[in-house]
């Protein structure tokens, strides 16, 4: 069922095609202002129905209006929840498994719902879901150029930097090195493009469904979707000769042995991280033994001082010094 | 006593076709659950081996199906892909519906195909082979009991449809 309404296309269709008609006729009532910068619907069964759009969130009425009164608001029944559950599987649970065991399962157009509930252990040792009960639709929006603030400082003549990116969650670190792999696969002026391998864990980064990539990752970009960073890394240094090796949120012992194993491929390597400065990833075992041993030459730090997605400082870890004077956006 | 003879002779003609009718549908009744058992079988192979989506397998399994199931799963390939709000039993069940009263078809296999429809696709891949398997043992039975049913009516249908005919011929003469 396609639906748009004047001047907004509604870019966010997959996501409207899981929800229920109710839902999609609430939604589609909603003023432009909020569906524009929409960034997630919350259902939870048996509460109000939320959106969250510009910063905050509003509780959806039966009549598409929006109220800050949890009161008026429209109560998810287990009938929708079900129904949900129906719609993003596309009727077929079982092809499902191990997407609703991590707990999120990917859309076309790469949206991802979140999702909880009860879960239980199987015989097997495995957890599994019994009843799923709360859905998180990321509208996630690819935004183009987004890394045209940070190449500068990644990327010199024909040769790219080891990059970390340090971000508090919600601060575009997806968007942005999903934007860098595009930019550095397609190439752009005084920069021909390069072989890039995308190890996408969680299906946040091109946002495959079923093994194609649903936002623009690039021409030369390979993508390993839903495999561990550290197995994949190697995978690609193996298998696809890449330039670059593009990957999300390091955190664990292995994930380290593996972006030295790429190190000493001569392989670049542009990761993320959560943390709020410098300071704070030094504080953290694992990032502070990739910066001790000077794993990356440039760090850039994500805030929002300047609203989401500033750059907030950049380091280059070769000279030492800082590369900005002030944040920018 | 031309017009006689020749009236006397549609009258058997019908009724023995009507017999033949009656005791035919014996038979349809078995093709059809073999049919069904076919589909299941291949769609049982789509979802446990293929994982593919119900909508696609569902197309895939019921392409080569003959006979009154084939509309059905027709029907709810059409459904599922206009992805209205219906859920899946619910589609199951509406497009089941069209073939209640068909002749062809008894109550047990159609209760065993509703009952199919309300796990279908609703659960994790052993969960799904064990309702193909239960689902399979029970159409067999219906298979085998709808051959006993063939071999003690069909024939008897077929003759009775002559001696009808006959009857009534022989009565109006």
């Amino acid at each position: 069922m396609k639906q748009k309404t004047d001047g907004l296309e509604y870019y966010f269709q997959p996501v409207l095609d899981a929800l229920p008609d109710n839902f999609r006729k609430m939604i589609m009532s909603v003023s432009k202002e909020i569906l524009r910068e929409l960034e997630e619907i919350r259902v939870r069964q048996g509460r109000p129905l939320m959106v969250y759009s510009r910063g905050r969130d509003y509780f959806l009425c039966p009549d598409g209006s929006v109220s800050r009164y949890p009161k008026k608001a429209y109560v998810v029944t287990d009938q929708d929840a079900r129904c949900i559950l129906e719609l993003i599987s596309d009727y077929s649970i079982y092809a499902f498994e191990e997407e609703l065991a991590s707990g999120y399962i990917t859309l076309q157009g790469g949206y991802r719902v979140g999702i909880s509930g009860k879960m239980t252990s199987g015989k097997d040792g495995i957890i599994r879901f019994q009843h799923i009960t709360s859905f998180n639709f990321r509208i996630a929006r690819e935004i183009r150029n987004a890394s045209n603030k940070i190449i500068p400082y990644v990327v010199k003549g024909n040769r790219i930097f080891h990059t970390l990116i340090l971000s508090p969650p919600q601060m575009g670190k997806t968007t942005l090195i999903r934007d860098l792999a595009r930019q550095l696969s397609n190439g752009f002026p005084g920069f021909s493009g390069v072989k890039v391998g995308i190890v996408d864990e969680r299906s946040e980064i091109a946002g495959c469904y079923q093994g194609i990539p649903q936002n623009d990752v690039g021409v030369r970009t390979d993508i390993l979707d839903g495999c561990p960073k550290a197995t994949g890394i190697i995978m690609l240094i193996r298998s696809m000769s890449p330039d670059v090796i593009i990957t999300d949120e390091i955190g664990k012992p292995m994930d380290v042995m593996a972006i030295e194993d790429a190190l000493n491929a001569g392989i670049t390597i542009i990761t993320t991280a959560h943390s709020h400065g410098l300071e704070d990833a030094q504080r953290r075992p694992i990032l502070r033994s990739l910066l001790e041993n000077n794993v990356f030459q440039r760090i850039m730090v994500l805030g929002n001082s300047l609203g989401t997605g500033t750059l907030e400082k950049a380091y280059d870890l070769i000279e030492g010094k800082e590369l900005l004077d002030r944040p920018i956006r | 006593m031309l017009m006689k003879i020749i009236s006397s002779l549609l009258i058997i003609i019908c009724c023995s076709l009507l017999g033949v009718h009656m005791s035919h549908r014996y038979t349809q009744r078995i093709n059809n659950i073999r049919e069904l058992r076919n589909v299941l079988s291949q769609l049982e192979t789509e979802i446990v081996h293929y994982s593919t989506i119900l909508a696609h397998a569902i197309r895939k399994s019921s392409k080569s199906v003959k006979g009154d199931w084939k509309p059905v799963f027709d029907n709810i390939v059409e459904a599922l892909e206009s992805r209205m709000e219906y859920s899946l039993s619910e589609v199951w069940q509406e497009s089941l519906r069209s073939l209640k009263h068909n002749p062809n078809i008894h109550k047990a296999e159609y209760e065993i195909m509703q009952r199919f429809g309300l796990q279908l696709g609703n659960s994790d891949k052993i969960s799904q082979e064990k309702y193909f398997q239960l689902t399979q043992e029970q159409l067999k039975i219906e298979e085998n009991s709808a051959r006993e049913e063939r071999l003690k009516y069909s024939r008897m249908y077929y003759n009775l449809g002559i001696l009808l005919g006959l009857g009534i011929a022989i009565i109006l003469f």
